[in-house]
């Protein structure tokens, strides 16, 4: 089975080829600017390096956010047409959740959190599976690091932060009372590598869903809902 | 493939366009004759009284697959493997977040077909709106294009040759309908809504102001839109659908006037309309009669065929395509672009 992985919901994008059992192949780069010019030509030099043609792919591995809007209508609009131009599912997997997984042997509880701008930070909890893996304990929520920060303390226990949010707003979370443990800056972004492990499964168990039906993590309502003021509408081009 | 070396074999092109709030696709054949044109039209706007970038983004995103499956069954062909030769998309101007979806979808599209992508300006796509349903324009043609977005006169020496000789220095048409609209406490958008009001009203109820005298063929709506706001506010006796009639009648009065005149200077052979508020049917009418008694020929797309749709965009990428050849994978999208 071959999975082609797209990575669009942080500052760092990753494009993939993976066929099971093997090393996949990956194109990443800082985003999220360039994202939308560099995602066909990335996916084209993947398949072409490869020998891999498109006829090969079973399915998408997508991370669906949450994450940053822009990148993730790209990658999201990106993988949604592929699979639909070639009749192939998609696996949709959480940013979070990704973040999560390269924290599997940790046996602390892991709050996973990606950089939401404007001041906040998405996130989730999660715990060590007995076995492997990880589970996830919250829905993924935005709040401001203090809060989070509140949050943590309220958990009275021993807690790994993982990712960009975590690392850019790290002094917001020093002041619990708790032992704290940051994870290292290698997993500050989804990894493409932990996408695969976590989509194979899912891909052979047939737990995919029709391109069509994806839907977004957003979590956070576009600014309209937020402080929307008529002045700032655009006229319809019509 | 070589540059300009590209020609279409069956002539059947993919159009697609997502630069404001309508996610549309349509089938094309030799860039003139339409097999399908699905348009989807967010309704998410409305209660704004105008178009939210990001939710416009996010509609299309969750749109675009089942607007691109839909024309391409409607063309009678198969998602799997459709017979088309390649994808025309918006590139440019409109909301960044917007125009994003479309190529982005174009490039997937592109690739999981193994065909050439083609990118688009918005504007050219609404010049050769006309070519989807006439006879071949004679040229040179001046074109009106109004839309929510833009208001310029164009003169067309021929398809590509593209001269702006004209355009709004404050709010384009549409917008100006939009705000008037809103004032008068009818709905958003605004053009239908005064249009419908307007056909109980007289138009020569109120001799609003006409922009005329400035000698130029650029566009100012601002002072309309004060002049209607004074007078209703100063004279409430006075019915809404005589007020929007006589706005509408001034509007259509400085488009038709400005067209013309430019169409006499430049020596034109034929004036177009495009652009959404050229589904208005007193600037239709008013354009199409005064253009005939001056011996021009006129060139009017049907009302679905000035507002957004995929079929434009496939028209102008079939021009393109065959004249420049296919467009790099890294195509991005530009919200500013101007008229090549
Ligand atoms: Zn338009």
């Amino acid at each position: 089975m071959i999975l082609l992985g797209i990575d669009t919901a942080t500052a760092m994008t990753s494009l993939g080829l993976c066929k099971y059992g093997e090393p996949p192949a990956i194109v990443s780069f800082p985003g999220p600017k360039n994202q939308l010019e560099s995602i066909g030509v990335a996916v084209r030099q993947l398949l072409e390096q490869s020998g891999i043609s498109n006829s090969q792919i079973s399915a998408i591995a997508l991370d669906v956010g949450p994450g940053l809007f822009t990148g993730l209508r790209v990658g999201v609009s990106f993988a949604k047409s592929f699979a639909g131009g070639l009749g192939i599912p998609i696996v949709p997997v959480s940013s979070l959740d990704i973040q999560a997984c390269t924290q599997g042997n940790c046996p602390r509880t892991i709050v996973s959190l990606v950089d939401a701008r404007r001041g906040e930070v998405f996130y989730a909890v999660y715990r060590k599976v007995p076995g492997g893996g990880v589970e996830r304990l919250t829905d993924y929520a935005v709040a401001s690091p203090e809060n989070v920060a509140m949050e943590i303390e309220s958990m009275a226990e021993s807690v790994l932060l993982v990712g960009q949010g975590a690392i850019k707003y790290r002094d917001s979370f020093t002041s619990a009372s708790q032992p704290l443990h940051f994870a290292g800056s290698a997993t500050a972004y989804p990894l493409m590598p932990v996408l695969f492990e976590i989509a194979f499964p899912l891909a052979f168990s047939e737990e995919f869903v029709s391109p069509e039906s994806v839907e977004v993590i957003y979590i956070r309502d576009a600014d309209a809902k937020v402080n929307f003021d008529v002045r700032h509408a655009f006229p319809k081009d019509r | 493939m070589e540059l300009n070396s590209y020609s279409v074999a069956n002539g059947l092109i993919l159009g697609i366009e997502t630069s404001c709030d309508e996610t549309a696709v349509a089938v094309v054949k030799d860039g003139t004759s339409t097999l399908s044109s699905v348009i989807y039209s967010q309704q998410v706007h409305s209660k704004f009284g105008g178009v939210v970038p990001e939710l416009a983004g996010r509609e299309h995103e969750r749109r675009i697959l089942g607007v691109v499956r839909d024309a391409i069954e409607g063309a009678g062909l198969k998602m799997a493997k459709p017979q088309i030769e390649a994808i025309a998309v918006t590139m440019g101007p409109g909301l960044a977040g917007a125009l994003m979806v479309g190529v982005a979808a174009a490039k997937a599209l592109s690739l999981a077909w193994g065909i050439p992508l083609v990118g688009v300006n918005h504007l050219e796509g609404h010049l050769f709106a006309v070519r989807l349903e006439r006879d071949p324009i004679v040229y040179p043609s001046v074109m009106l294009l109004v839309s929510g977005g833009h208001t310029m006169i164009v003169l067309v020496e021929k398809p590509g040759k593209y001269r702006v000789i004209g355009q709004s220095v404050d709010d384009a048409a549409g917008e100006a309908f939009d705000k008037v609209a809103r004032f008068l406490g009818l709905g958003y958008p605004g053009g239908p809504e005064i249009e419908r009001e307007a056909q109980f009203g007289d138009p020569k109820a109120v001799r609003f102001p006409r922009a005329l005298r400035d000698g130029s063929f650029n566009f100012s709506f601002s002072g309309l839109k004060t002049a209607v706001v004074t007078y209703a506010k100063r004279n409430a006796d006075v019915g809404v659908s005589d007020i929007a009639a006589s706005f509408e009648d001034a509007v259509v009065d400085v488009l038709v006037e400005k067209t013309l005149n430019a169409a006499s200077i430049f020596g034109a052979k034929s004036v177009a309309l495009a652009g959404g508020v050229g589904a208005n049917t007193r600037l239709r009418t008013v354009l199409t009669s005064r253009a005939h008694a001056l011996d021009l020929a006129v060139c009017i797309p049907s009302r679905q065929n000035c507002t957004d749709n995929g079929a434009m965009i496939a028209a102008a990428g079939a021009w393109r395509l065959e004249n420049f050849g296919p467009s790099d994978l890294a195509l991005g999208a530009y919200p500013s672009l101007a008229l090549p």
